[in-house]
C-alpha cells in the first residue's frame, strides 16, 4: 500500500511536465515543412545545357553558371533530327510588362550543344514545335 | 546607390473557363486525354489586381528584406557584373536555387526562380533586376496556400530596379 502512494506521488510530481512535452509534441507534428513547396529540379542535357524547373509552371534551359540561353519558358525540346550535337527548344518568351498580356506563342531556338550558342528559328506554322517531345518528360 | 523596390504580386480569380487561358501544348495534352494542367487555374486567377501587402499580412516586405539580405542576391549581383563585362547580352536571365536559404526562410519555399536583368548604357548606366516566378501552395497552413485559397495566386514577382549608379564593370561591356 506504502509502495502504491509512493508511486502516486511520483505520477502527481511529473504530470506537469508531462503535459507540457505532449503539448510541444503536438506543435512540432503541426509545424509545416517549407521544403515540401515548390521543389526545383535540374537535368543536364549536356555539361555546359541543362534544363532547370524552378516551379510547376516554370522551366528555363541555361548555361553551366545558370546564365539562361533562351528568354522565356521552355515548354517543348528534342534534338534536332539526326544530329544529336543540336537542340530544338520551343519556349514562351518572358513576358516583361507587369500587365497580363494575351497567351504567348511559342517561339523556337536552334542550339548549338558544345558551345551553347543559340539561334531563333522561323516556325510559323508551328510544325517545328510540334515535333518535339513535351518538357515533363524530360523531369 | 538608390534601389526602389516593388515586391511580390498576388493576383485575384476572376476567370470564365479554363480553356481559355491554355496554350497550344496544354490544349493537346488535355485533348489527348491527359491530366488538366496544373497552372492552368493559376493563369485563370491572374487577370485581377493584387492585393496589397497588408492584404498578404506582410510576406511581401518580409520576403523582399530576405531577399535583398541574402549572400546569394550579393553573389548573383556579383556574378552579373562579371558576365556584363565579359561581353553577355544585355538582358537575360540568371537561375536562382535558394535551397541554401534558411528553412524557416520564405526563399526556401520558393525554391528558385529566375532572376531577369537588364542592363542599359544610360547614361547613366542602369541595371534593373526582378525576379519572377509562379508558384503552387496547395498544401494546407502556408500563409501563402491561404491567400491562394481565397482565390489569389502568388506570382514572386520581386522588382528591384538600382537606379543611377555608377556601374563601372558593367559600362566597360559592350
Amino acid at each position: 500500500m506504502m509502495r502504491m502512494d509512493l508511486r502516486f506521488i511520483n505520477y502527481c510530481r511529473h504530470a506537469p511536465f508531462m503535459g507540457i512535452v505532449i503539448v510541444l509534441l503536438l506543435t512540432g507534428c503541426n509545424r509545416i515543412s517549407l521544403k515540401d513547396f515548390n521543389v526545383s529540379d535540374k537535368k543536364e542535357i549536356t555539361k555546359n545545357v541543362v534544363l532547370h524547373r524552378t516551379s510547376g509552371s516554370d522551366v528555363t534551359l541555361t548555361d553551366a553558371d545558370g546564365v539562361g540561353l533562351v528568354y522565356g519558358n521552355v515548354k517543348r525540346i528534342g534534338f534536332e533530327a539526326d544530329r544529336k550535337d543540336y537542340l530544338l527548344v520551343a519556349f514562351e518568351p518572358f513576358s516583361d510588362s507587369s500587365a497580363n498580356s494575351t497567351l504567348p506563342t511559342l517561339e523556337v531556338s536552334r542550339i548549338e550543344l558544345s558551345s551553347g550558342k543559340a539561334a531563333s528559328i522561323s516556325d510559323r506554322d508551328g510544325s517545328i514545335a510540334k515535333s518535339l517531345q513535351t518538357v515533363d518528360s524530360f523531369f | 546607390m538608390k534601389q526602389s523596390v516593388h515586391c511580390c504580386r498576388l493576383t485575384r480569380m476572376a476567370y470564365g473557363g479554363p480553356e481559355e487561358f491554355m496554350d497550344a501544348t496544354e490544349r493537346e495534352l488535355m485533348s489527348k486525354g491527359g491530366a488538366l494542367p496544373t497552372d492552368m487555374f493559376k493563369k485563370a486567377r491572374a487577370k485581377d489586381q493584387s492585393p496589397t501587402n497588408q492584404e498578404s499580412g506582410g510576406l511581401q516586405d518580409r520576403l523582399q528584406s530576405e531577399l535583398l539580405d541574402s549572400e546569394l542576391y550579393k553573389e548573383k549581383w556579383d556574378f552579373l557584373l562579371k558576365r556584363l563585362k565579359e561581353g553577355t547580352s544585355y538582358k537575360g536571365f540568371l537561375n536562382v536555387d535558394f535551397h541554401d536559404a534558411g528553412e524557416n526562410s520564405l526563399g526556401y519555399a520558393i525554391g528558385g526562380g529566375q532572376l531577369r536583368y537588364q542592363y542599359k548604357k544610360g547614361p547613366p548606366p542602369t541595371l534593373e533586376l526582378r525576379l519572377k516566378d509562379t508558384y503552387d501552395f496547395t498544401k494546407k497552413g502556408h500563409a501563402w496556400g491561404r491567400l491562394q485559397d481565397k482565390g489569389y495566386l502568388v506570382t514572386y514577382g520581386v522588382n528591384v530596379f538600382i537606379e543611377k549608379i555608377p556601374c563601372p564593370e558593367a559600362a566597360a561591356a559592350k
